[in-house]
């Protein structure tokens, strides 16, 4: 998949430009920098739910110009329709991604989904009736049902208690290996992005905004969290990118609003556009 | 605290006793003082028709009214229920005809920015207007006196549901317009599946608004244009002078008026939700 130069966005202001990347199937990705800075909107251009000034967007060789269910979106706040359970939820998705299936099977589908983010005992009730771990869960369950080309997910544990996020991450791990799932994630939590990532890539703030850098996690999986706490690399890692952060931290400040000139998109590593 | 449930109504129930006595006792005739003399005995019958009728008179029309109330003794004599189910027939079709047009009217202006600034002007304009002054033309055009009947609560009822539609369609959350587009449904499956339900709630506000205004109107206007109905009952009855039967009537009036909103009520309880 390969991603060149999205441009600027919106009349006066630069959100980003010439934000370049690629992403190899069954990698997951994660988009680390400070708020403001423009990430949402990419993941909104990749979804297709906004579209860039200028440049492309590819999945598995072809254009993105609209949302799609290639693209499994899960949202920042779960956006849960709230007059459906939990169940209705992801049965409605699964519904549209598989309109030929019949409603025993979509039913079995959903509840197997359900069932592996824990939520068996939970299904039949609505969204105003969970908490809020509960609601990011059917959210995770819904966009795996569909079973998408490519995971987009805003900031999913953002709203979340330390525990609660702690044990989701290890399911979401779980079910992207299972499913060798190709996964976008924005976060603002390092320990998370180095703990479920195969690279991170570092935006530095906007406007205009760009990714200065994109780390290789070199740690193999399956991942303990007990044990990366002593690992070199991971500390080393944890330790660039809080350094970028608090660094990029001054830049902050707007930029005038006079034409733009190209800053250059730094890659540690060349992106191969894949399948 | 919430109060007992039984203890409200045991309040309720005290006060309406409080007000029937004083009611019954202010509607008594004053003693006949012995100084008052014949003359006063010819004149003291005019001061007791001059009162309202106490409670037990009432109560013993309105036993004798509900214990047949389908007689029909010919066209100015026909009995409550009869009467009732004349103008709840007519409450049905020109609420009916309301919602068949201030639902999708009002689902589209939600929708459309444009028609909403293209149709607000008339729709401020038509609002207004009472019942009774649409009556005149409505006699006049549609000639017939229960069509005009039924046109008029059409004409009342259908803006409430219509605004409160449009209002509802137009504030549904972003955010499951988004989880619409990301599953690719189609425009109508978007506005059937989602925005619909999303908007269900504050279109039953509406339609519990305009049943108020229905019944209120099918009154009025059947003490224009006679015929049947309990509009018409009720003046029917004050021109015969009988006072009792009026405030029979008009409680009538209020009961079926209490029993149609908590009907749509009851339905408003079903779609509701909570987000």
């Amino acid at each position: 998949m390969s991603y060149p130069a999205p441009r600027p966005r919106g009349e006066p202001l630069l959100v980003f430009e010439e934000l370049t990347f690629g992403m190899q199937k069954g990698e997951f990705v994660s988009v680390i920098g400070h708020s403001g800075c423009g990430k949402s909107t990419v993941l909104g251009v990749i979804a297709g739910l906004t579209r860039a000034t200028s440049g492309y967007v590819f999945v598995a060789g072809r254009e993105v110009t609209r949302p799609g269910l290639g693209r499994g979106v899960i949202f920042q706040n779960h956006s849960l329709l709230p007059w459906k359970t939990a169940l209705g939820n992801v049965e409605f998705s699964v519904r549209a991604r598989y309109p030929e299936w019949k409603r025993d099977r979509v039913r079995a589908h959903s509840l197997d989904y359900l069932k592996r983010v824990g939520l068996e005992g939970a299904v039949d009730r609505r969204p105003a009736q969970l908490s809020g771990g509960m609601r990011q869960r059917v959210g995770i369950a819904r966009a795996f049902a569909i079973e998408p080309q490519i995971l987009l997910m805003d900031e999913p544990f953002g709203a979340l208690d330390a525990l609660t996020r702690g044990s989701l991450q290890d399911q979401l791990v779980e079910m992207c290996a299972r499913a060798g799932q190709t996964v976008f994630m924005i976060t603002h939590d390092v320990d998370e992005a180095i703990y479920l990532s195969d690279r991170i890539l570092l935006m530095t703030p906007g406007p205009r905004a760009s990714i200065a850098h994109d780390l290789a996690v070199e740690l193999p999986r399956p991942r303990r969290r007990a044990e990366l706490a002593d690992s070199p690399r991971y500390l080393e890692l944890r330790r660039s990118v809080l350094e970028f952060l608090a660094d990029h931290r001054h830049e902050l400040a707007p930029a005038p609003l006079s034409s733009p000139a190209p800053s250059p998109a730094l890659t540690e590593r060349d992106a191969p556009a894949g399948a | 605290m919430p109060v007992a449930r039984w203890k409200a109504g045991l309040l309720s129930l005290g006060l309406l006793v409080l007000a029937l006595g004083f009611w019954e006792i202010g509607a008594r005739p004053p003693a006949a003082s012995s100084e008052a003399g014949a003359y006063a005995a010819l004149v003291a019958s005019d001061a007791e028709t001059a009162r309202l009728p106490p409670p037990s008179a009432v109560f013993r029309l309105a036993f004798a009214q509900l214990s047949d109330p389908f007689y029909d003794h010919g066209p100015n004599d026909k009995g409550i229920g009869i009467q009732l189910l004349h103008s709840l027939g007519r409450v049905a079709t020109g609420y009916g005809l309301a919602l068949a047009v201030a639902i999708p009217i009002g689902f589209l202006i939600g929708m459309s920015p444009l028609l909403l600034e293209v149709l607000n002007p008339f729709i401020q304009l038509l609002r207004p207007i009472s019942p009774l002054a649409w009556m005149p033309i409505a006699l006049f055009v549609i000639k017939d006196s229960a069509a005009s009947a039924v046109f008029v609560i059409f004409i009342c009822s259908v803006w409430p549901v219509l605004i409160n539609t449009a209002f509802g369609v137009s504030r549904v959350h972003r955010d499951y317009i988004n989880v619409a587009q990301t599953l690719e449904l189609s425009r109508v499956d978007t506005a059937l599946r989602v925005i619909l339900p999303a908007a269900l709630p504050t279109i039953l506000t509406g339609m519990r608004i305009s049943i108020g205004v229905s019944w209120l109107v099918i009154v009025a206007a059947e003490m224009l244009v006679g015929g049947t109905g309990i509009g018409y009952y009720v003046w029917n009855e004050w021109n015969n002078l009988d006072l009792a039967s009026v405030i029979f009537s008009i409680l009538v009036i209020g009961v079926v008026g209490l029993g149609l909103d908590s009907l749509i009520a009851g339905a408003a309880r079903r779609v509701s939700y909570e987000s």
